[in-house]
């Protein structure tokens, strides 16, 4: 296989730069854009003043009074990410995006097509800061896993080449937090035990990681050797399934904090499956607890539904059978699947004819998404910041 | 106690009640029966404290008392003796001889004395149904009761009663049966009387019920509602909720009447349904003049179509039913020809038989 990964530089600044070229190279901050105030993207100038992504935009500014802050455009930014995934696409058909500025692309069997890998990706880099003035990294490796670990250590504007068979040499001086799925918490987990580079992790035997760390460490253990078999998924017309999951910045055990989190994300996977014209008959809750042991519980509903109040209701009963308020819980997620394209829905005798009203209302909301971003207008219960 | 008794009788009256007793309750008594000797009778008692029931057998008493069995041993005793006399003898602790024939068994039975007694209910009957009648018309409702426990009110079918008719009425929020008959009434006051009688109350009375010329007399007593047929009594709590308003989802205006042979339709659709989606059974009707088409696509499992002859003359509509729904209207309505009434796609479908106007199925269409 040859994967690229595609990470643009500090993207949301950089189209902003694009914009106003006078921003270049200063301290510039966009933050706020989807009513939080935290930081969203910072520019290279403003990481220096140790300003970095999802930190207060209030305490940024206390680090570096004189930077630009920006509220940013989620709209704008959703164009240029669009006009990067067109020049991507244009070189395969396998693009896999992972959010608006990232994204996986599958040049397998393109050499004759193309030409040499590394020669493809410098054209990619060129195409895109030629046509819009934007810088990406690209790590070029011969799995996911390893693309993504070379353009997170070649970033800003760089390039880096994983020859097939050097994986592991590669890994073996670098810190553990550099893999992907090894967040701080999991860092300190493995730091305790002594475990501090890659090189340290490869000595443990599979059986030892599987037995302290489940299905993670076996994860580890592959991880370790640079080993990754999943495909990049070019996104389809119809996905079998929509699913959100955060790992949460605290381990948990507030039961509001959590179903308010799951309201939240099972409201943004809902909204997916409605610009989608998706329709879900099953609804999986996720958990993780922090002793990394994970649950999942399905519901299948009566008829397929792309209505966030059915949806979030599925979600919660199947959270309050599952939670046990006793173990902390590290991740929560939701996912929607047993998708359709042509929903059906029994009518019912005695209730009144609401259900068009519901449709109203969605459409609405998608609608002022669309143009205020999506957090521009949020149920209550997916809001909750109490006890914070 | 001790007593002499027909294979045969003991059989069916403990066959009856198997339904009733729960054999792997918390409760061990309520996996018993209860059999009292008195007189010249056998009475024979089940209950699992929702409903209760006692019939009167006779029997050659030679002395009276109680005792408790367990329901399933007993009937699976009975059923492989030969059809003799059976003779039944309380000893010490408890325990019970039973002889019949050549064979011999002790079985430990529990304190009658701990046996939950028969909730109290009213010998005076308020409705009197003929048999055969009342068979009907719980046959022709009972399909369309609610499994959903939580919706506690559509667990059972509403009794009404007025005059000499009676009503019964069962839904499940998607459909709707509703099916009126003669009835002698023994209501005093000529005053609507309406009840909500449970599921499992029903059930059990259809297994009582053998000949369809029996009477079956209905009474009501505080918290209990009693079916009584001749020295046989079910007594059932009631149902606590408020049944919804169904007179105001019965349609007047579908005024799209198409009519079919029932068995055609019937066949047709069980076909046309193995392709409909598993859970939602969803099937489309296409009422076009004179045919019917039924189809099913969209699902993974493939498609399917058939036509159905049909006598209509209306404009076309398209609706989408669930076939399982219509199949079980279509399996009670014993005419030969049933009529769809339909307004739109958007509003129930109603199923009649000119043959009768007094039974009336609805069911609700799936929006597409």
């Amino acid at each position: 296989m040859e994967v690229l990964h595609i990470d643009m530089d500090a993207f949301f600044v950089s189209v902003e730069e694009v914009l106003d070229p006078s921003l270049k190279g200063k301290p510039v901050v966009v933050g706020g854009i989807e009513g939080r105030g935290v930081v969203a993207a910072a520019s290279y100038a403003a990481r220096k003043y140790g300003i970095h992504s999802a930190m207060p935009v209030a305490r940024a500014k206390r680090l570096c009074p004189h930077a630009v802050f920006l509220r940013g455009s989620h709209r704008l930014y959703s164009e240029y990410s669009a006009k990067v995934f067109e020049i991507l696409r244009s070189y395969s058909p396998l693009v896999e995006p992972m959010s608006l500025d990232e994204a996986f692309v599958d040049l397998t069997g393109c050499g004759r097509l193309h030409g040499p890998i590394l020669k493809t990706a410098e054209k990619i880099r060129n195409e895109i800061k030629d046509r819009l003035g934007l810088n990406a990294s690209i790590g070029i490796a011969a799995n996911k896993l390893m693309a993504k670990i070379a353009s997170a250590y070649c970033k800003p504007n760089g390039m880096l080449w994983i020859i097939p068979g050097s994986e592991q040499r590669f890994l073996a001086p670098l810190p553990i937090k550099r893999i992907p799925g090894i967040g701080p918490k999991g860092a300190t987990r493995l730091n305790r035990m002594g475990i501090k580079s890659v090189a340290d992790l490869a000595r443990l035997p599979l059986g030892l990681l599987e037995e302290i760390y489940g299905k993670w460490g076996a994860s580890l253990y592959r991880k370790a050797r640079g080993i990754h078999n999943s495909p990049v998924l070019a996104e389809t017309e119809d996905p079998r399934s929509i699913s959100r999951e955060t790992t949460l910045e605290a381990d948990s055990i507030d039961p509001l904090f959590l179903e308010s989190t799951l309201s939240y994300l099972a409201e943004k996977s809902a909204s997916q499956l409605r610009s989608n014209r998706l329709f879900a008959r099953t609804v999986t809750l996720k958990l993780r607890y922090s002793d990394f042991k994970t649950v999942t519980r399905s519901q299948t509903l009566d008829w397929p539904t792309a209505a966030d109040h059915t949806l979030i209701k599925a979600a919660t009963k199947l959270f309050r059978k599952t939670f046990n308020r006793k173990t902390q819980v590290r991740l929560i997620g939701v996912c929607f699947s047993s998708l359709t394209t042509h929903p059906y829905r029994q009518e019912d005798l005695f209730d009144l004819k609401d259900g068009e009203r519901w449709d109203g209302l969605y459409q609405g909301i998608d609608q002022i998404r669309k143009k205020y971003g999506f957090r521009s207008i949020l149920r209550a219960a997916s809001d909750y910041v109490g006890g914070k | 106690m001790e007593v002499r008794i027909s294979r045969d009788v003991l059989l069916n009256a403990v066959h009856k009640v198997q339904g009733i007793v729960e054999p792997k309750g918390a409760m061990p008594i309520l996996s018993h029966l209860h059999l009292s000797a008195k007189k010249d009778n056998i009475i024979i008692r089940a209950t699992d404290l929702e409903i209760g029931t006692l019939g009167n057998y006779p029997a050659n008493v030679t002395t009276e008392g109680a005792v408790t069995l367990n329901a399933r041993k007993l009937f699976d005793i009975i059923r492989e003796l030969p059809n003799e006399e059976i003779y039944i003898k309380k000893e010490e602790n408890n325990w019970i001889t039973l002889k019949c024939g050549k064979s011999k068994f002790r079985l430990p039975g529990l304190p009658p004395e701990d046996y939950p007694p028969m909730p109290e209910y009213s010998d005076k009957v308020v409705i009197e149904f003929d048999g055969k009648i009342l068979k009907e018309m719980i046959r022709k409702t009972f399909f369309s009761v609610s499994p959903d426990e939580s919706r506690q009110a559509l667990n059972g079918l509403l009794l009404e009663a007025e005059g000499s008719n009676a009503t019964l009425v069962g839904t499940d929020g998607h459909r709707l049966a509703l099916i009126s008959r003669p009835v002698n009434s023994q209501n005093d006051s000529k005053e609507k009387v309406s009840y909500l009688l449970p599921k499992k109350a029903l059930s059990e009375l259809l297994k009582l019920m053998e000949d369809d010329d029996e009477k079956f007399g209905f009474s009501a007593h505080e918290n209990h509602l009693a079916f009584i047929h001749g020295k046989q009594v079910i007594v059932s709590r009631k149902i606590d909720g408020k049944f919804p308003n169904y007179r105001q989802v019965i349609p007047t205006d579908n005024s799209l009447k198409a009519q079919a042979n029932r068995e055609d339709l019937t066949h047709a659709l069980k076909r046309v349904a193995l392709l409909a989606d598993e859970k939602s059974k969803m099937v489309r009707f296409e009422i076009q003049k004179g045919s019917l088409t039924l189809v099913s696509d969209n699902t993974d499992l493939g498609a399917a179509v058939e036509e159905v002859a049909l006598d209509y003359d209306g404009d076309e509509v398209s609706i989408g039913l669930n076939a399982k729904y219509v199949l079980d209207i279509l399996n009670v309505m014993d005419v030969e020809a049933v009529t769809l009434n339909l307004k739109d796609q958007n509003h129930s479908c109603l199923f009649t038989s000119v043959n009768d106007d007094q039974y009336k199925s609805i069911v609700m269409p799936m929006r597409l």
